[in-house]
């Protein structure tokens, strides 16, 4: 087990975020973490990440002497700063940075921008990007840093449909390519069924399912965490497709 | 194709590396033009040359000496660090605070020294050491007292660095307070001493204190340059730094100490002087970016550009006297900041 999280809980004030939550993911593999607004997902991620605190005890990868143990990409992508999108990227590998950046690192970042299609971006101010283009950096930079585990917490929320495969592409590529164990948290359902080895569903700070994508996402979960009437049918490469057709009774509590 | 984006990429980069240091490079010229006129004049008049001819040795005139060696020279130079200690300061108020309103002046750090200074000042015979030391020292250590006020309420459970800001806000307005408390009771000398000394001056720069004030500016740098990439990192906001590696709260614990030394020490001898560590790293912001490794030596070269060009002012606008520093740096950098904020608009905000 590359990732092994147990037990964990989130708490703000009073509000518990994520109830004692556990969570096993294989080296290789892609996670998808799915549910309504509010479940938790970035505050699980976060935890796993490292970056709050929180109960409950997370298991990672050892560390290594080229590269981050992490690759985390919050959900939140506005910065105002003055950084240029080299620079921003440069900073994927922090710990190995010295006063002055060399060729390598240099070059380093940008074949992480080149990789995601956005090498012409790299002079760029980042305040002045689209927040997809943004996105995409700091994917690029979550990757620069060469880590075994990437948390990724909604990188495709503002991007095209092209730059949506892509990534997701990507991502699976690497994950498999390099070893890496994936975590991801997704909105579209059908991407997370096509792109995911297993999908994990939260619901009010829960697990309410985790496995593979066609034994999670059925009509009777979907119904009971999203409060929504859907099919699953089956794509030519026999991937669930989900198709969200009517509210059912009102919204999911959050 | 991707060779060819890779060199193209490199090739910016080190397109804008060499902007950069000549940005530094010209920042520091046209410092030190600034500092040669800032010792050529004065309310005494003397002539450039006899000036120039005293500060390289040549002369034998007593009262020249007298008046560049033993007044023009210290202030200038005092200028020239006082500056750069604020403008240092400033930029890494700025940077850990994620904020562009951030600097020791606006968050209650300078009102903190000043009180500890004016504390001093009242109290005057009735403590053991000399005034000359009891001052700074005071100084230093109010100015601590409010960072780590700042950074205490700061590292209460879900706080984010808009907390730290208006924690210093707070604090500004409750140093401003005390020190209305001291002014009511001051004595009559004590209070013109209170008065002087807030509205900030250079006059009282000597060749004993100069040193002082460049040492610590100085010892600041190597403790800089450790967090340097950590700095930069924080200005993509505090989740983002964490989930770099950084330990955001110890960064920014190291960095509140290194703002009290300078602000501290800069306060401590030239007095309250404003917008300096506001202005410059907004210039610095605009001309070199945020890599700290150029912004925060863009941001102690321009305060000091600042602070002598303010200093040549305050010597040149009423011929024959000096208005006190702080109130030419105000008038002068009220507007000017105004215009710095509505010219980058797009970008801060
Ligand atoms: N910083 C915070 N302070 C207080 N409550 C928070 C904070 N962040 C998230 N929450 C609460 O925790 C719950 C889970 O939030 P989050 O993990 O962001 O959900 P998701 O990513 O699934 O939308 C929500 O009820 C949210 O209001
Ligand atoms: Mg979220």
């Amino acid at each position: 087990m590359s990732v092994a999280a147990t037990d964990i809980t989130v708490r703000y004030g009073r509000t518990i975020a994520v109830d004692a939550v556990s969570l096993m993911a294989e080296a290789g593999t892609v996670t998808a973490l799915v549910g309504p607004n509010g479940s938790g997902k970035s505050s699980l991620v976060k935890a796993l990440a490292g970056v709050i605190r929180f109960d409950g005890k997370v298991a990672l990868p050892e560390a290594q002497a080229e590269g981050r143990v992490i690759g985390y990409m919050p959900q939140d992508t506005q910065s105002a700063t003055a950084l240029t999108v080299l620079e921003t990227v440069v900073l994927g590998r922090l710990d190995q940075l010295n006063l002055r950046l060399s060729d390598t690192d240099v070059r380093l970042a940008a074949q992480a921008l080149a990789d995601l299609g956005i090498g012409h971006l790299a002079a760029r101010d980042l305040g002045e990007l689209s927040g997809g283009q943004r996105q995409l950096v700091f994917l690029a930079q979550a990757l620069s840093g060469n880590p075994k585990v990437l948390l990724l917490d909604e990188p495709i929320s503002a991007l095209d449909i092209h730059h949506q495969l892509h990534v997701l592409q990507n991502v699976s590529q690497l994950t498999r390519r390099l070893g890496l164990t994936t975590i991801m948290v997704l909105h579209d359902l059908t991407a997370a069924a096509r792109h995911a080895d297993r999908v994990a569903v939260m619901d009010r700070g829960r697990l309410a399912g985790i496995g593979s994508p066609t034994n999670v996402l059925t009509p009777a979960l979907i119904r009971a965490v999203f409060q929504v009437e859907a099919t699953v049918t089956r794509g030519a490469d026999d991937k669930p497709i989900i198709t969200a057709l009517a509210c059912a009774h009102g919204l999911p509590s959050v | 194709m991707s060779a060819v984006v890779d060199s193209q990429i490199l090739d910016g980069h080190r397109q804008r590396a060499a902007r950069r240091t000549f940005v530094l490079l010209a920042a520091l010229v046209m410092l030190v033009v600034s500092l040669l006129v800032d010792v050529a004049t004065g309310p005494a008049m003397l002539p450039v040359t006899a000036v120039a001819r005293s500060v390289f040795n040549l002369a034998q005139d007593r009262t020249v000496d007298a008046i560049v060696w033993s007044i023009r020279l210290p202030v200038a130079l005092m200028a020239v660090v006082v500056g750069m200690a604020l403008g240092l300061s400033g930029a890494i108020m700025q940077t850990i605070l994620n904020n562009p309103l951030a600097s020791s002046y606006t968050l209650g750090v300078s009102a903190g020294a000043g009180f500890g200074a004016a504390l001093v000042i009242v109290l005057g015979a009735a403590l053991p050491v000399p005034e000359a030391y009891a001052i700074p020292v005071s100084a230093f250590l109010f100015a601590a007292i409010a960072c780590a006020g700042v950074y205490l309420i700061g590292s209460v459970r879900g706080a984010t660095p808009e907390t730290l800001v208006l924690a210093g806000i707070a604090l500004l307005f409750l140093f401003q307070a005390l020190l209305s408390l001291l002014q009511f009771f001051a004595s009559q000398e004590a209070l013109q001493q209170i008065v002087f000394w807030l509205f900030g001056s250079l006059q009282k720069s000597t060749w004993r204190n100069l040193p002082i004030v460049t040492f610590v500016m100085l010892a600041t740098v190597p403790l800089i340059l450790l967090d340097i990439w950590r700095l930069t990192a924080m200005k993509l906001g505090d989740a983002r730094a964490a989930g770099l590696g950084v330990n955001v709260r110890a960064v920014r614990l190291r960095a509140f100490a290194l703002i009290s030394a300078l602000t501290g020490v800069a306060v401590a001898f030239v007095g309250t002087i404003g917008f300096v560590g506001l202005v410059a790293p907004h210039i610095a912001r605009m001309l070199v970016g945020e890599d700290q490794r150029s912004f925060l030596p863009a941001s102690a070269l321009f305060g000091a550009l600042l602070l002598s060009l303010a200093s040549i002012a305050s010597k040149t606008v009423m011929p024959g006297t000096i208005v006190p520093i702080g109130i030419v740096t105000s008038l002068i950098g009220v507007p000017f900041f105004i215009w710095i904020v509505l010219a980058n608009r797009r970008r801060f905000w």
